[in-house]
């Protein structure tokens, strides 16, 4: 009975405990490693840091070096996010099987490098399939780089194609010059076919990378030159998983220096650049959740796990968007596309934006009937565009039978003359069997009795 | 229906075979052997109908009526569904299986009744019976396949 | 002969010999479940038993309607449109009369134990069969071979809930309403004869054999100028019934009207209606020119019935024989075209030795009885005579079909030994048993007297104890042969093995079980399980996961697709993988324990098979060393070595040795390698107690969109190499296709 007692106490607590601390904000929970070269950087990084955790973050700073730190504990996340601000240093905490196996897991990472780039960070990253420069390269743009003497920064103007990571207010801005935004650090190229990476910030169409102590030599560009639009700076990986890493060549771009530099009468865009960096990387927008699936036949409300062929359904998937702190509803830019499939698709086409729309949440539906084909079906809603959202890939099988013994067509006009056929048969028997019965011959032997 | 049908193709037969003869002049002698043939074919034809009739009880005579009407309602069906085509195949089926189950069924009623058939011991009463066994059970297989 | 008394007293033996026959039966087949347990054999049975829960469990017209999801994925299979559902509804009849009958027994056990009480009534039917063939006793003497024939209980043991051991009942009963239709000339029996030829076609695919057999056995008797309104009445009402009952079933729809196999049945309907047309009109004519006349008229008509049959099949009208047909016909057809069915060992012809080990004295004796069917030479005996010509080319064709030979075997030896012993043990001065026979004889028949086959110089009781001494011993050894053969070769599960020790102790060797029930607890119900098909209807019933290919081989091109994702390397057989959604892989593996049923063994049929319908992927020459061996030691080929089934198997098979033994393959009597073996599509997650069984789970995709082989290899190799790539094509809304690569 104490035991019981005892036991209803502590669930309380537990309960008010949970009410009244950890409600977070957003689906991206709040815990925070910062992971510095070591600990005195940490007033370079001061208004970033700031920023981060006016926003609700909980932060943890430690030095790379501290090998007390783990990123993973009795198999859980210890941390939420991983903001890797040491560019030049490794440690045994850190090692890239650890930070993978953390990505692995769920985890955000925020990588910033410099043309200091660590072996960590190079190894990180090629697991990622982005390619830091050599050490020592730095990327160099001799018509962008607004500040006399110092020729390694650079103004980077270029965006590439279209995503929700950096606003497009801000990538306005930044691309016609309003607000500068200065990039000191390595370039890296993308290598492969990885669709989960995707290049934010290139170079400008003048910008090259090159070796910094070999400034002021004439060495030639080899074909295998970063240049220009090749040249990536900041790249945003989304894994498979939804676990978000982003990339940026350049740490310095999120400390205090360059984004308090004033630049003719301007100010920096830095500043609100790393912040919308961070906000994409560590969940607090481009988030996308389904809510729920649906399907049923046309004119029942009720889904079943097996359907007919040749059967009208509807099929419905709630989506959600997580951005500015709330959930809102979700409107894809881009069609959203349902897709049946056995072995090969027999249905794909893209879905509607229904008028069952709530505060948080938009329905996309599609009506299709059920291919004429029985098997095991995979209804899957498959939205994996290089936007920036999050992937989403909705799967379920469905089996659809063939027509059962009963829901075959009857009672057929074709087939009338058969139904009288038979039937007369079936009438002449009894006449035939009435007409044996009851006959008395009287010319020859059959002797029938009547019974 | 066995006589009419053979009696009816025996007259196209001679019929054909006359309106060749008249028309052939030439081969005279070929002819009156074809007339001899052939009025030979229709007297045997009348002595087949003749012998039927005088022979067979009257209740055969009303099983053999019943036979025919069961067997022209079975080529009807053949050729509807010549014309037609076979879509509800199993209907088909059902509907001329039921036609010459019938007839066979009736046919075997009619050889066990057939005093000259050497059945044993086989009562007409056990015949009968057997036939209403049979038909009853093939009639719930055709009305189960109809549709 | 004799008084009422003594023949009440036969008839009342006869009944207490018939029982004790069957509960002989019975009990020789219990081996198995005594032994081991009560669980259901091999593989097909497990089939049969899961659509039985499926009836049970759901009612009659889910099952007719069951759609079943966990096989064939993701074809599905119809299942009540591609079974023989007899066996089914017996047991399931069987599992309510009891259960309503206040007797709560198990459907499990309904379905071990309904082949054992099915060959007690398949020993009824064989003694009333071989009564109409010759007398009761040889009747009890038939009824007591079928009760014990290895050839039969090959397919009847306890737990072997197959098709079969129904079947051979159906068989036997159908022939006796046959024999007795056309002897009494009564649409009853044939009514009788229909409605378990019903039965059987809802049982047994056999069904065909006595579709061909009784219209053979028709026409013998035509061309022996045997025609008789009885064999109209006859044969008439069975075909009629019996076409129409068997369209009935789903699994054989309208075939009886456009297959081959069927249409002898109808060309002989139709022989029977005219011979019976003509007859008839002979009858009120009695004219000697008429005869001839319409004897050319059935003549002619015959040959245009020929002629349209072969003119359809030619046209495509109807279907040409299926492959498992001309198997029958050319026995090194299927090897040539159709590996899967040449893949399975009871399609392969028949050796001499399984002849003589699963009917041993009934052999010899066989001959004689068929050589005294000729010389009786009635209208039953022309049937049996058919009846073993055909039943023995089958059975030499197809090692299974000696099932179906067995009855007529144990038939006719019963007929000859009971001749033997009629003259032996009585003396045939006063023949009594053959009164009752000249009563119901043809006429015909009468002409062969009895008595001309006596000699004398076999009344003294020296010479008839020097045959019957030698005749018992023989009877006795070949009853203790069948007990041998039934319990040690006919009587193991198979899904349990079981080893003897040196000291002669069993082992019972039970990983197929410990590993489908390790997937039933640590797989997701909705996983799909990759194997060979010899595994799919087992792991189906014990695992309850969905598997892609199963026993019941009905898409070549699905099972080939299996055996090239088996057959081919890991990046090949990925996508493969993938795209059937494949969670895990099972395979056999048998070189621990030297179980040679293992995949290893049947892994040339997956080449050939896959080959088949991807020669592209497959090769089967690769597997093969250049002396042309198929090895699996140092010098198996690279293909060989790289393929997912060769990896599967000896994954990690060295390290069982510890660091200093010679890993060994004791069925193919090998050394294997101890090269350690690299997986890097697939994860070992659990290896049975004896290595039988090994289960590998599929990865995922790397999350990281890495190849898996990069993935694997990520911390291995100290660095990767830098690669020197195009910068990525940025484009606007590129969509990813995950099956890209």
């Amino acid at each position: 009975m104490g035991c019981r007692i005892l036991r209803i106490v502590v669930a309380l607590v537990i309960c008010f405990v949970a009410g009244t601390f950890a409600k977070p904000a957003n689906p991206a929970l709040n815990k925070v490693l910062v992971v510095l070269n070591s600990l005195d950087q940490q007033t370079y990084f001061s208004r970033f840091l700031d920023s981060l955790e006016k926003r609700g973050f909980n932060l943890t700073i430690k030095a790379i070096s501290d090998n007390s730190v783990s990123l993973v504990t009795w198999e859980e996340l210890a941390f939420n996010n991983l903001l890797l601000l040491a560019d030049a240093t490794s440690g045994a905490s850190f090692t890239p099987a650890k930070v993978i196996d953390f990505v692995n897991r769920g985890g955000n990472v925020l990588v910033a490098a410099s043309s200091q780039v660590s072996e960590t960070i190079r190894d990180i990253a090629i697991e990622l399939s982005a390619d830091f420069d050599e050490k020592g390269n730095s990327v160099f743009d001799s018509f962008n780089s607004p500040v006399k003497g110092k020729s390694d920064i650079i103004s980077a103007k270029k965006f590439t194609g279209e995503h929700i990571i950096i606003p497009p207010t801000l990538q306005g801005q930044i691309s016609r010059g309003e607000l500068p935004l200065l990039f000191r650090g390595v370039g890296h190229r993308l290598t492969g076919k990885n669709p989960l990476i995707i290049p934010v910030l290139v170079g400008n169409p003048t910008s090259f990378s090159y070796l910094d102590s070999t400034k002021g030599k004439a060495a030639p560009l080899t074909p295998g030159s970063l240049v220009g639009s090749s040249l990536v700076l900041i790249s945003a990986f989304q894994a498979r998983n939804n676990a978000r890493v982003v990339f940026s060549g350049s740490v310095d771009l999120f400390k205090n220096e360059l984004a308090e530099a004033i630049i003719g009468d301007k100010k920096t865009a830095n500043a609100q650049f790393a912040s919308e960096l961070a906000k994409w990387a560590f969940q607090e927008k481009g988030v996308l959740k389904v809510i729920n699936t649906f399907h049923h036949r046309l004119l029942e409300n009720q889904q079943h796990g097996s359907y007919r062929i040749k059967e009208e359904l509807l099929y419905e998937i709630e989506l959600s968007a997580y951005y500015d702190d709330v959930w809102h509803p979700y409107a894809s830019s881009s069609p959203i596309q349902f897709t049946a499939t056995m072995l090969d698709p027999y249905i794909r086409q893209n879905m509607t934006l229904s008028s069952k729309v709530t505060d948080t949440t938009s329905t996309y539906t599609l009506p299709f009937l059920t291919p004429d084909v029985y098997g095991v079906f995979t209804f899957q809603v498959e939205h994996k565009r290089r936007e920036g959202y999050s992937w989403i890939d909705e799967k379920e099988v469905v089996s659809i039978h063939p027509f059962r013994h009963d829901e075959y067509p009857r009672f057929l006009s074709a087939a009338f003359p058969y139904y009288a056929n038979v039937f007369s048969i079936m009438a002449g028997f009894v006449v035939l069997s009435g007409v044996v019965l009851y006959h008395k011959d009287s010319t020859t032997v059959a002797k029938v009795k009547t019974n | 229906m066995a006589k009419n049908k053979t009696e009816q193709a025996t007259k196209a037969a001679g019929a054909s075979a006359t309106a060749t003869t008249s028309k052939d002049l030439n081969a005279k002698t070929k002819a009156i052997a074809n007339k001899s043939f052939v009025s030979n074919q229709i007297s045997l034809v009348t002595q087949l109908v003749n012998t039927y009739t005088t022979t067979t009880p009257q209740l055969l005579r009303l099983i053999d009526a019943y036979l025919a009407a069961v067997m022209v309602s079975g080529i009807i069906q053949f050729v509807y569904v010549v014309v037609v085509g076979t879509f509800p195949y199993n209907s088909f089926l059902s509907g001329f299986a039921a036609s010459v189950g019938a007839f066979v069924l009736a046919a075997n009623l009619r050889m066990q009744l057939n005093p000259k058939n050497d059945f044993y011991s086989l009562t007409p009463e056990g015949a009968f019976a057997e036939f209403v066994f049979c038909s009853l059970v093939f009639y719930g297989f055709v009305v189960n396949f109809l549709g | 002969m004799g008084t009422a008394k003594t023949a009440a007293d036969a008839v009342w033996l006869r009944v207490v010999i018939l029982v004790t026959i069957g509960i002989l039966a019975v009990s020789s087949r219990l081996f198995s479940v005594i032994r081991f347990e009560s669980v259901i054999h091999e593989f097909d049975p497990w089939f049969n038993y899961r659509s039985t829960m499926h009836l049970v469990n759901k009612g009659f017209y889910e099952f007719l309607n069951w759609f079943d999801d966990f096989s064939w994925y993701p074809l599905g299979r119809v299942v009540g449109g591609t079974v023989y559902p007899g066996i089914m509804i017996t047991a399931g009849a069987a599992h309510w009369i009891m259960n309503k009958l206040n007797f709560p027994v198990d459907i499990r056990n309904v379905c071990v134990f309904l082949a054992p009480f099915f060959s007690a009534f398949t020993a009824v039917a064989c003694y009333l069969l071989t009564t109409e063939i010759k007398d009761a006793s040889a009747g009890l003497l038939a009824a007591a071979f079928i009760g014990i024939a290895p050839g039969y209980i090959s397919r009847s043991v306890a737990g072997s809930y197959d098709n079969e051991g129904i079947a051979i009942f159906l068989l036997m009963i159908t022939f006796y309403c046959w024999l007795k239709a056309f002897k009494l000339g009564s649409s009853l029996w044939g009514g009788l004869t229909a409605l378990f030829y019903f039965y059987m076609v809802s049982a047994w695919g056999g069904y065909v054999f006595i579709i061909n057999l009784i219209p053979l056995h028709v026409f013998a008797l035509l061309l022996m100028g045997r025609f008789s309104a009885r064999l109209y009445v006859s044969y008439s009402t069975f075909y009629v019934i019996g076409t129409l009952s068997s369209m009935e079933i789903p699994f054989v729809g309208f075939q009886p009207t456009w297959t081959s196999e069927h249409m002898a049945a109808l060309g002989v309907f139709g022989l029977v209606q005219i011979v019976a047309f003509v007859e008839m009109i002979r009858s009120h004519l009695s004219a000697q020119e008429f005869k001839s006349l319409f004897h050319g008229l059935i003549a002619a008509i015959g040959a245009a019935g020929v002629a349209g049959v072969v003119a359809l099949v030619a046209s495509g009208k109807i279907a040409p024989f299926t492959g498992r047909f001309y198997s029958l016909w050319d026995t090194g057809y299927a090897k040539k075209y159709i590996p899967i069915i040449a893949s399975v060992s009871e399609h392969q012809p028949t050796a001499w030795p399984s002849f003589f080990f699963d009917l041993q004295l009934l052999m010899p004796l066989f001959p004689a009885g068929i050589y005294f069917c000729f010389q009786e030479l009635r209208d039953e005996h022309v049937f049996i005579i058919l009846y073993a010509v055909t039943g023995s080319y089958f059975a030499s064709v197809m090692v299974r079909l000696i099932l179906t030979l067995t009855p007529c075997v144990c038939i006719a030896s019963a007929f000859a030994i009971s001749k033997i012993l009629d003259i032996y043990i009585a003396p045939p001065k006063d023949i009594p048993n053959d009164e009752e026979y000249d009563a119901t004889a043809n006429t015909k028949d009468k002409k062969i007297e009895r008595s001309k086959t006596i000699s004398f110089g076999i009344h003294e009781i020296d010479t008839r104890l020097s045959v019957l001494i030698p005749m018992t011993l023989v009877l006795v050894l070949f009853a203790w042969h069948c007990t041998w053969v039934t319990s040690n070769a006919y009587s193991s599960p198979s899904i349990v093995l079981a080893s003897q020790g040196r000291d002669g102790s069993q082992h019972i060797i039970d990983d197929f079980r410990e590993a489908y029930y390790w997937l039933r607890q640590n797989s997701a119900p909705n996983d799909k399980i990759l194997s060979w098909w010899d595994y799919g209807y087992q792991i189906t019933g014990m695992a309850n996961r969905t598997v892609l290919v199963d026993n019941n081989t009905w898409n070549n091109t699905h099972i080939a697709t299996v055996g090239k994702a088996m057959s081919c390397s890991e990046d090949v057989s990925y996508p493969v993988m993938r795209r059937h959604d494949v969670k895990f892989v099972l395979v056999i593996f048998g070189a621990v324990l030297g179980y040679s049923g293992d995949d290893i063994n049947k892994f040339l049929w997956m080449v050939r098979i896959g080959e088949g319908v991807y020669p592209n992927d497959v090769n089967e020459r690769k597997f093969f060393t250049d002396r042309g061996e198929y090895r699996v030691d140092e010098s198996a080929t690279p293909t060989m070595k790289n393929s997912i089934m060769y990896k599967a198997s000896y994954y990690r098979f060295h390290e069982l040795y510890g660091p200093n033994g010679s890993p060994y393959d004791r069925v193919r009597n090998q050394a294997i390698p101890k090269k350690p073996i690299s997986l890097h599509i697939m994860d070992e997650a659990f290896t049975s107690e004896n290595f039988i069984v090994r289960i590998y789970q599929v990865k995922d995709l790397d999350n990281l969109g890495r190849s898996l082989n990069a993935a694997a290899s990520f911390g291995k190799t100290k660095r990767k190499k830098r690669i020197s790539a195009k910068p990525v094509a940025v484009g606007k809304h590129r969509n990813i296709d995950e099956d890209e690569d």
